[in-house]
């Protein structure tokens, strides 16, 4: 590769132990992918933070204990716990030492406490062709997709040495010529009416991801008044049900205000039909059909943000959770702070809502929780909680969620794609 | 068993030889692998309830979530890791476990790719022998 002497400088560790540690993984997996420069970057996320086995968390204690230090700002993701009311949601104590290493660790490389999936919704906002090095496969396809910044679908591990080097191999999704959509999906059969019910987003991204795998789409047919909630969730959904590091919707997203930008003025490569139909048996694969009881209900995947804070309040509309029901609501810091700050926050508990921080729905202690069924309004966490668990979540809308909540019971609302 | 030799390209560098463990399905490591042991909990998996420790395993590519390396780092940690990997392509979810095993932990992960009609046959082997550098795979040798 052709490094520039300030790379080299790192590679030859005049920048410290560990940006020369990162530099030369980086410089592998540029030779590896057969990339001629590196490129700067000017933000990271860090989804290292995700707790596997101690592997992880040695790794970053030992750049830190390097005097590593992230030279962007730098966000971290969600982790599995609540910071402050783990202990409320039945988490082992072991693991949350465990967690208190991860955040001295991570605060030490200066990455910011965001702990939170929805970066973009907690102040770290790319502008549009800003180059950066995001982790996390949400984050990833949203920054990409809807913010039109750039970045490969980074693992977590080698998010650091992005952050420690402001660098990455110049390759993939980093390059303009790569993010042309090779597919163009066409929706036939719905009307407006069809996407006033946000549990379209969800349903339309799991169908979408699993016709595109890891291939970028183009949709055509979205209304222009799609709200950021909405296409938040099909950005989750479509990259845990395919391999989608970018999607474009046509007049929507920044890179596709027309066909011919969404695909750089090429033919689309293959052409595909969305019924309502396939919303239907899409829907019947990630939510399970079963009518039985259901024990908790989980929203904020990813982390709900303001809007769905105050939506989720509109639907409870003072009634309460019943006593049979656990109700989970994650949403980011930021989002607490402003629910606080004008008493929504304290409206939401009074109606029996959970409001967590920190975590994520899918490592949620299913065992401590004697949990018969779940409900969820979010098709990724529904698409994962099966592997995860081994029990198979109901989607419904967020509306859905909350009767159910409120009457002890399992309420689906008839869709018009059923 | 016949013996016989197909083509590799070596994307992480080194050799290895042993058992196989032959997977028909894409693989998602985290939520898929159990990283304390490196059994496929997957239940969907063709390869459910098998273990990836220690045997040279190959599977047609990576799916799922961006947390692969982690996995692979902790299996390295654990003493639980493959002893290479061979798939058809190779994406930086994938390659982060190697590359960050080989300097963190100095230990190899190799990792190599092949072609179709080289997966097809890799589909019957139970021993091989990758030799990452002249880029050969030798399949069923008998002298394990």
């Amino acid at each position: 590769m052709k490094l520039t002497d300030f790379e080299k400088a790192m590679l030859d560790g005049e920048h410290g132990e560990a940006s020369r540690i990162a530099m030369r993984i980086l410089l592998h997996l540029g030779r590896i992918m057969d990339v001629e420069t590196m490129v700067s970057i000017s933000m990271m996320h860090d989804d290292s933070v995700w707790y596997t086995g101690l592997a992880g968390v040695e790794f970053a204690e030992h750049l830190a204990r390097l005097g590593g230090r992230f030279v962007v700002p730098s966000s971290l993701n969600s982790c599995i716990m609540d910071l402050e009311k783990w202990q409320e949601q039945r988490f082992d104590p072991e693991l949350y030492k465990i967690h208190k290493r991860i955040e001295k660790a991570h605060i030490a490389l200066g990455a910011a406490a965001s702990w939170t999936c929805t970066p973009y919704m907690a102040g770290f906002v790319p502008r549009f062709g800003e180059q950066v090095a995001w982790a996390e496969s949400n984050a990833t396809a949203y920054v990409n997709s809807i913010l039109g910044a750039r970045t490969e679908r980074y693992a977590g591990l080698l998010d650091l040495c992005a952050g420690l080097t402001g660098r990455v191999p110049y390759y993939g999704l980093h390059c303009k010529e790569n993010r042309k959509a090779d597919v163009l999906i066409h929706l036939e059969g719905f009307n407006e009416e069809y996407f006033t019910n946000d549990a379209i987003y969800d349903v339309l991204g799991y169908t979408f991801g699993e016709i595109v795998g890891n291939q970028i789409g183009a949709l055509e047919g979205l209304p222009p008044w799609s709200r950021i909630d909405g296409l938040k969730r099909f950005s989750a959904t479509a990259s845990s049900s395919g391999g989608v590091g970018l999607f474009h919707l046509i007049g929507l997203t920044p890179e596709a205000q027309t066909r011919e930008m969404a695909f750089q003025g090429n033919a689309p490569y293959q052409e595909e039909v969305i019924t309502p139909r396939h919303l239907q048996e899409a829907e019947s694969r990630f939510s399970s059909e079963e009518q039985g009881e259901i024990n908790m209900v989980n929203v904020g995947c990813p982390h709900l943000s303001y809007a769905e804070c105050v939506e989720l309040y509109h639907a409870f509309n003072n009634r309460k959770v019943h006593s049979s029901i656990e109700f989970w609501a994650y949403t980011n810091r930021c989002n607490k702070q402003q629910i606080i700050n004008n008493g929504l926050y304290d409206q939401l508990a009074r109606c029996g809502v959970k409001i967590y921080t920190d975590g994520c729905p899918m490592s949620t202690p299913f065992e401590k929780w004697d949990l018969k069924g779940i409900m969820s309004n979010a098709g990724k966490f529904c698409n994962y909680c099966y592997s995860f668990s081994g029990i198979h979540p109901v989607h419904g809308s967020l509306q859905d969620c909350v009767e159910t909540a409120v009457s002890g019971k399992l309420k689906r609302s008839k869709k018009l794609w059923w | 068993m016949v013996v016989e030799s197909i083509a590799c390209t070596p994307v992480v560098e080194g050799n290895a030889k042993g058992a196989v463990l032959f997977s028909h399905k894409p693989i998602s490591f985290i939520g898929g692998v159990d990283p304390t042991t490196g059994i496929i909990q997957d239940p969907l998996s063709d390869q459910h309830g098998k273990s990836i420790a220690d045997k040279i395993f190959i599977f047609p590519f990576g799916k799922g979530s961006s947390g692969a390396g982690l996995v692979l780092l902790e299996l390295a940690r654990v003493g639980k890791a493959p002893k290479a990997l061979i798939t058809l392509r190779t994406d930086t979810v994938l390659l982060t476990g190697p590359l960050i095993s080989r300097e963190f932990y100095k230990i190899e992960i190799p990792m190599v790719n092949v072609d179709e009609s080289g997966m097809e046959k890799l589909g019957k082997a139970s021993h091989v022998d990758i030799d990452g550098n002249s880029g050969c795979i030798i399949i069923n040798a008998t002298d394990f």
